[in-house]
């Protein structure tokens, strides 16, 4: 059926509706049934629209009450009530609602700050909702991300399932087909939205928005039970190295590519640069971080090289639980007195963690190394970019995401090996000229994940959406 | 003037039907109901294409499971998702069941210890498994030290013969 066809026979339905008011309704109701599934919201919205445009059609509310229910009675009342919210966005009547999902909305993450800072963009034009399933304060996210959300709402849902069985965290791995999808509440809530983004890339949630998007930060779990990824319209991924196992584990394209938002929007000033090596990391249970490896490597090159290593000394930052067997283990590593110059700074303030990164020379990051996961290598790496803002030379584990941002040798150094991230530290601290060439180069190509450039790449992805969803282009 | 009155009138017949159209939604109880389709929604796990991380947690699934269908004769809920002639089609089915299970006893009770046995069995060569797999990751791990304290050793002897050079060559 061409689009031409598709106008005249709207148009044919727009005269009936004013001279055989009667005949409107069973005309539709046989057009629902010989139509294309998939083409019948279409068709719909381009009559509803026309009818209005019209003007000279009578009763137009008892048209309208019948044409919505013909719709929820031929394709659901989700379908009647997305025509009914894709006529009131595109004709003013108010602004479009988008709903953010994130079920770790409660815990302090990159992925989180992501989704937050993705609605403080938006929450001028969009009326946002952010959707979580525990309790969150504004003041929370403030603390955390430095983000004034106070334009957006937030709405918990629970999810009985995990509530009624007390899990600590909300875990999508223990959902099997042989129970009921626990996420269908927010499946339900996604309906209530012109456009909902789900950004804990929760494959389980079904979207029912007229638009949809899935920010993935790394696809955690393949396609099995309740797999709903391939139903979003677009698919939003952090880095190249997201994409690549976005292909290989959900078999689908990714749409668009986003980096994330890093660092301030602003410039600032920085103080002189002091003999530091840093590493800011989470000290993750399992060691993912490698920080303890990174004290024996600064170990042995201070014992082994003690004339280079004069003055230097390693900080390793990070948040960490309460109880942290792998902290402990790093702990009594230094306890036994071997790791000189060695500093450990815990759970510190943000405003401590900056002044770490504005001091430090040098940032190693490890994350990947000796891994066979690609679950636990960097999907991105922000605390990198980061401290690339701040003028810091990384020399980091070459995989992952971390490719993307460090080029070897002109914004820092990628390391394969223990040998070759031994060989390129200690290049750095022997060669002035070379850490100040690639500082500047990392400051450069750090500034390319700012804030502001995520922003300004989310407000292109939106203005896209509203134009190809909520725009009157006659028919789709 | 008249455009105005129309449009609001539009706009307000819109608001009270998106109420009405949230009220029917509550109503509906599932995803597929809400916009009469059906929905694909579980797909196989290709076992092949798994990490080892992956295969375990798909091995513990499994293995609960099997875990929970050990009992072939734990009683099953019978239902029937017939409307009107439902209520008819349990008390037939109860009716049944009642009169074939007594004969089958036998042979489900054998089929249950079969069932224990074997889920025993799998678990035992999961553990099995397990334990092989740590031992050759500590193994690995140990080796990849002993390369890296080896490499930096050769870097220091190397270092060090150049530094002595060079001395020997100034003086």
């Amino acid at each position: 059926m061409t689009q031409k066809n598709n106008e005249a026979r709207v148009k044919r339905l727009v005269d009936l509706a004013r001279t055989s008011p009667r005949n409107l309704l069973p005309s539709v109701n046989k057009m629902c049934k010989r139509e294309n599934r998939d083409q019948i919201p279409g068709l719909l919205l381009s009559l509803v629209t026309g009818l209005i445009e019209d003007g000279r059609v009578k009763k137009i509310d008892h048209v309208l009450t019948g044409l919505f229910q013909t719709a929820a009675e031929n394709c659901g009342v989700q379908t009647a009530y997305n025509l009914l919210s894709r006529v009131e966005v595109m004709r003013g009547y108010r602004k479009p609602r988008i709903g953010i999902y994130d079920h770790t909305l409660h815990l302090i993450g990159g992925g989180q700050k992501y989704g937050c800072t993705l609605a403080y963009a938006l929450q001028d034009e969009f009326d946002i909702t952010l959707i979580a399933n525990r309790e969150v304060t504004h003041q929370e996210l403030k603390d955390w991300y430095d983000l004034d959300l106070a334009r957006c709402r937030i709405k918990r849902v629970e999810l009985p399932f995990f509530e009624n069985q007390n899990f600590p965290e909300i875990d999508p791995l223990v959902v099997t087909r042989r129970i009921m999808n626990p996420f269908d509440p927010i499946s339900r809530e996604s309906g209530n939205y012109d456009i909902f983004v789900n950004n804990s890339m929760l494959e389980k949630v079904y979207p029912l928005s007229n638009a949809s998007v899935m920010i993935c930060h790394f696809p955690e779990r393949r396609r099995s039970s309740y797999f709903y990824a391939d139903h979003y319209t677009y698919i939003v991924y952090n880095s190249l190295y997201t994409a690549e196992w976005i292909r290989k584990k959900w078999k689908i394209e990714p749409t668009t590519h986003i980096y994330p938002p890093v660092g301030p929007s602003s410039s600032f000033s920085l103080p002189e640069k002091e003999k530091m090596i840093l590493s800011a990391a989470r000290f993750e249970i399992g060691g993912s971080k490698q920080q303890l490896e990174m004290v024996k490597v600064f170990e042995a090159l201070s014992r082994t090289f003690p004339e280079e290593l004069k003055g230097w000394r390693l900080v390793l930052v990070g948040g960490s639980p309460r109880e942290n067997p792998y902290l402990e283990k790093i702990k009594k590593y230094l306890s036994s007195g071997t790791g000189k110059n060695i500093e450990l700074r815990i759970n510190i303030p943000l405003n401590e963690l900056e002044s770490n990164y504005r001091k430090a020379t040098i940032f190693w990051h490890f994350c990947g190394l000796h891994q066979s996961d690609p679950a636990l290598v960097e999907h991105f790496g922000m605390s990198i970019a980061e401290a690339m803002q701040n003028r810091c030379v990384p020399v980091v584990f070459n995989g992952g995401g971390q490719r993307e941002i460090v080029e070897q040798g002109v914004s820092g150094f990628l390391f394969s090996s223990r040998k070759e991230l031994e060989a390129r530290t200690l290049e750095l601290l022997r060669d002035d000229h070379l850490r100040h060439t690639l500082s500047r180069g990392a400051y450069a190509r750090g500034m390319q994940f700012t804030r502001d450039a995520f922003i300004a790449r989310m407000k292109t992805l939106f203005e896209q959406i509203m134009d190809a969803h909520f725009v009157n282009k006659g028919e789709e | 003037m008249k455009d105005n009155t129309r449009e609001a009138e539009i706009r307000q017949k819109l608001s009270s039907l998106r109420e009405e159209l949230m009220r029917q939604k509550e109503q509906v109880r599932g995803i597929a109901d809400l916009v009469k389709k059906e929905i694909e929604a579980h797909y196989d796990v290709e076992l092949s294409e798994l990490s080892g991380k992956e295969l375990d947690q798909e091995m513990g699934m499994l293995l609960t499971s099997l875990n929970e269908d050990i009992d072939c004769l734990s009683p099953q809920k019978i239902t029937s998702h017939r409307k009107i002639i439902g209520t008819f089609i349990v008390l037939a089915k109860k009716k049944t069941i009642g009169i074939i299970l007594p004969l089958l006893r036998v042979f489900l009770e054998k089929q249950r210890r079969f069932n224990e046995s074997a889920v025993r069995f799998q678990l035992a060569s999961f553990i099995r498994h397990r334990k092989i797999e740590q031992r050759l990751e500590a193994i690995e791990k140990k080796v990849m030290e002993v390369e890296d304290r080896q490499d930096a050793l050769l870097e220091a002897v190397r270092f060090l013969s150049e530094r002595s050079g060079e001395n020997d060559s100034e003086k």
